[in-house]
């Protein structure tokens, strides 16, 4: 029987039977396809033929290529079909072969080529790259040119995952340090607003970019670096003042922004002379100071775009400036004023993310006196989506006759989106902000938010309405200290209505309020335990000394040594160092409850200072 | 005139055959070649009484006595051809295989097999070169299974595998 070939002869061979068959890829095609160890020899002669020696006419062509100008043996358009057909057989190798090792060889000869080839390498070739391949590319073509890469408009049928595209483009940018035209297409709009990246990687891909601008070893190889597609997140994530510290070394650098009136906008209010693209040289460096103070930023913002309907304003570039603004800021404070010039959705949900990232945890809103206010409940609203703050600080809230302050704002959308979200994981949240939507009064929306907290410590209202307080039922106020374990400071225009409900100002929708004074003993009880924060107490009866004692009066009816345990059990919080208390207060405890003996250690009848050590 | 018994080796096959040989003949084979010159190197060195007037014998225990005389046969032949330098034989692979190695090599597989393994054994790098010409030469034009069937390759892909590779290398099917 006649002996098999590959089990005669050894792999050195095989190889050299392989090398003959170079100059038609169909035999070494077919060698490759019978057995695994021609496979193995014949992938190597395969990719060295297919670039070596093409085809005598390919080979004809490529060598003849530079004298082609000189001579007449290749017209323009064969030259031009050559260049095609190349760039098309790159393209088809580089995507089809990503798991081929001896594409090695077919990219090693690019560099031979590359002085003749302007090489276009497709977006799908290089997707298709893997990481040492597309080195071996990028390094051995040093004079790869219009290396375009673009990304598909939908980007998701292009990308199975995120990350193979970061490492794309940090080959791309970060090892094409040779490369003086890198040209990269649609990147921003398509890939930053897509769903495909989440907001980790989103913000990877941006510091990609910061790295690729300020690298002091790529950027000066830029003589032309091109986004053709819009710039925005790129550029709003860098810090601008830092970005221009390199202007001198960028010699061109060309960001074409026409297409984004946002970014526009604010590159405007730096004096960038704007156009379909501009020259960074020109930016007068002196001409601002930095920006990390969010309420600047936001009180520009609020002024470049007070012009735009705020009704058609709900896109992530909005929010996305905004997250990375506050991802650059050295703050934990965000704070804006005039909110009611503030035309846009400020899309707290999406801010609250990156609120939870750099554990922002304190929001001040001050609002502007004025009767137009359209978006105040709407701003106020979205605090729910903060449920992380530990301070809340609602400055001039406007209050105004009652029902007249809530102007009716864009409603069919957010009942649009009530709908549309309805089945969401969120859907408890969108209740309360579809209830407080259909609430018309502050109070409510107020004790809304405050009972959505979880981690506040401070809580500061107040209105453009002197003498006007808000009142929270007890429900709220339950939730509130039941949530807010460190709750150290409530100043809030309370009002007490004793002999009615707590709630009775509250919209009618609200009814299942209940009145204190008809609270059984063990709902007194539950309530003190989570009483545990004597400031808050304070306030409470500061607020309205006669409320308050009408409210103990009630409960003097209620089982007074429940009270008293519950009240020194919840007072003796490990976590205060001292509490302080009105002295009015003390004496009025000390005059209602003849049971209630001490505060700590101390005996309540020999208190004589404000403060009572723990 | 008959050769000296100086200029002369003996080549011993696998099968215990003794081949006589010229030196200048045989030193198409670089293997060959090299040990006589170890050889001669020793003697001059060393002590030149040892070796004067003995044969060199040299053992060829990879190579049958049929395979060794065509392997004879072909030195003989090229004994005054001269080959590119193996560092620059990028064109040697090229260029058409010779007329007579092709008559030479008109041989059932197992021979053609074996004379390329004498080759590769002994470095005598164009009889290498030619035999795998030929040998490529009866896979140029050939489909899978022809290829196959010719070389009694058998297949071990798994249908996937095949596909796929199938897939990789389509590119190269067609212009």
């Amino acid at each position: 029987m006649l002996t098999s070939i590959i089990e005669v002869l050894p792999t050195e061979i095989l190889e050299i039977i392989s090398s003959n068959l170079q100059g038609d890829s169909n035999d070494l095609f077919h060698l490759s396809l019978t057995c695994k160890k021609f496979n193995y020899v014949s992938n190597k002669h395969l990719y060295h033929q297919i670039v070596i020696r093409p085809s005598p006419t390919i080979l004809k062509q490529i060598s003849s290529h530079q004298e082609s100008y000189v001579h007449s043996d290749l017209t323009d358009i064969e030259i031009n079909d050559e260049l095609q057909y190349q760039t098309n057989r790159i393209n088809t190798l580089l995507s089809t072969l990503s798991n081929n090792n001896f594409l090695l060889h077919y990219i090693d000869s690019l560099y031979f080529r590359s002085n003749h080839l302007n090489f276009l390498i497709s977006n799908q070739a290089l997707n298709d790259l893997k990481i040492k391949l597309s080195n071996h590319l990028l390094i051995n073509c040093p004079n790869l040119t219009n290396l375009d890469y673009k990304l598909p408009n939908n980007i998701n049928l292009a990308l199975n995952d995120s990350n193979q595209l970061i490492n794309k483009i940090n080959q791309l940018i970060l090892n094409n340090s040779n490369n003086n035209n890198l040209k990269l297409s649609n990147f921003n709009a398509n890939l930053l607003s897509s769903n495909i990246l989440n907001e980790n990687d989103k913000l990877n891909l941006l510091n990609l970019f910061n790295q690729t601008i300020y690298n002091p070893y790529n950027h000066n190889n830029y003589q032309k670096l091109t986004f053709n597609s819009s710039p925005l997140y790129i550029f709003n994530q860098l810090h601008v003042e830092d970005f221009l510290l390199f202007k001198n070394d960028i010699n061109n650098l060309k960001l074409n922004v026409s297409s984004l009136t946002l970014n526009h906008n604010l590159l405007n209010q730096y004096n960038f002379d704007l156009s379909n693209s501009f020259d960074f040289t020109s930016v007068d460096y002196n001409s601002y100071n930095s920006y990390n103070n969010y309420n600047i930023y936001l009180n520009s913002y609020n002024a470049i775009n007070n012009l735009n309907d705020p009704q058609d304003t709900i896109n992530n570039d909005e929010t996305l400036l905004l997250k990375n603004l506050v991802s650059s800021s050295d703050s934990n404070t965000a704070s804006a004023t005039n909110l009611n010039y503030y035309p846009l959705d400020l899309n707290f949900k999406n801010l609250n993310h990156l609120f939870n990232e750099r554990s922002l945890n304190t929001v001040k809103f001050t609002f502007c006196d004025d009767k137009n206010c359209i978006c105040f409940k709407k701003h106020l609203k979205d605090l729910i989506y903060f449920n992380n703050l530990s301070s809340i600080e609602l400055v001039n809230l406007p209050i105004y006759n009652n029902d007249e302050y809530f102007v009716p704002y864009d409603h069919d959308h957010l009942q649009k989106n009530s709908k549309s979200k309805s089945k969401s994981k969120s859907s408890s949240i969108e209740n309360l902000v579809n209830e407080i939507h259909s609430s018309k009064s502050v109070d409510f929306i107020v004790s809304k938010i405050i009972s959505v907290q979880k981690n506040l410590q401070n809580i500061k209202l107040s209105f453009n309405k002197k003498n006007y307080k808000i009142s929270l039922n007890s429900n709220i106020f339950k939730s509130l200290i039941k949530n807010n374990k460190n709750l150290i400071k409530l100043d809030i225009p309370l009002k007490f209505s004793m002999n009615n409900s707590l709630a009775s100002n509250y919209n009618s929708n609200y009814s299942s309020s209940t009145s204190l004074s008809n609270l059984n003993n063990s709902y007194i009880s539950s309530y003190l335990s989570d009483f545990n924060n004597y400031n808050y107490m304070n306030e409470y009866y500061s607020t309205d000394y006669n409320n308050s004692y009408s409210y103990l009066n009630d409960l003097s009816s209620v089982n007074l040594n429940t009270l008293t345990s519950s009240l020194n059990q919840n007072l003796l919080s490990p976590d205060k160092k001292q509490i302080e208390i009105d002295q009015k207060n003390i004496k009025f405890l000390s005059k209602k409850f003849p049971d209630l003996y001490y505060f700590g250690d101390s005996p309540l009848s020999s208190l004589n200072s404000h403060y009572i050590p723990i | 005139m008959a050769p000296s018994p100086n200029d002369t080796v003996v080549l011993l096959s696998s099968d215990h055959q003794r081949f006589v040989v010229e030196k200048n003949i045989i030193n198409k084979s670089i293997v060959i070649k090299n040990i006589i010159e170890e050889l001669n190197g020793a003697a001059d060195s060393d002590d030149p009484q040892d070796l004067e007037g003995e044969q060199i014998e040299i053992p060829v225990g990879n190579v049958r006595s049929s395979v060794m005389t065509k392997i004879i046969e072909w030195c003989k032949h090229h004994r005054n051809t001269t080959f590119p330098d193996d560092d620059f034989d990028e064109p040697n692979k090229s260029t058409p295989i010779d007329d007579w190695d092709k008559k030479f090599l008109e041989v059932d597989q197992d021979m053609l097999y074996e004379i390329i393994l004498a080759a590769n054994y002994l470095n005598i790098q164009p009889l290498l070169d030619a035999g795998c010409k030929v040998v490529a030469e009866m896979i140029k034009g050939k489909g899978v299974v022809e290829i196959r069937n010719t070389f009694n390759i058998v297949n071990d892909f798994s249908p996937e595998e095949e596909e796929a590779i199938r897939k990789e290398n389509e590119w190269a099917e067609d212009r």
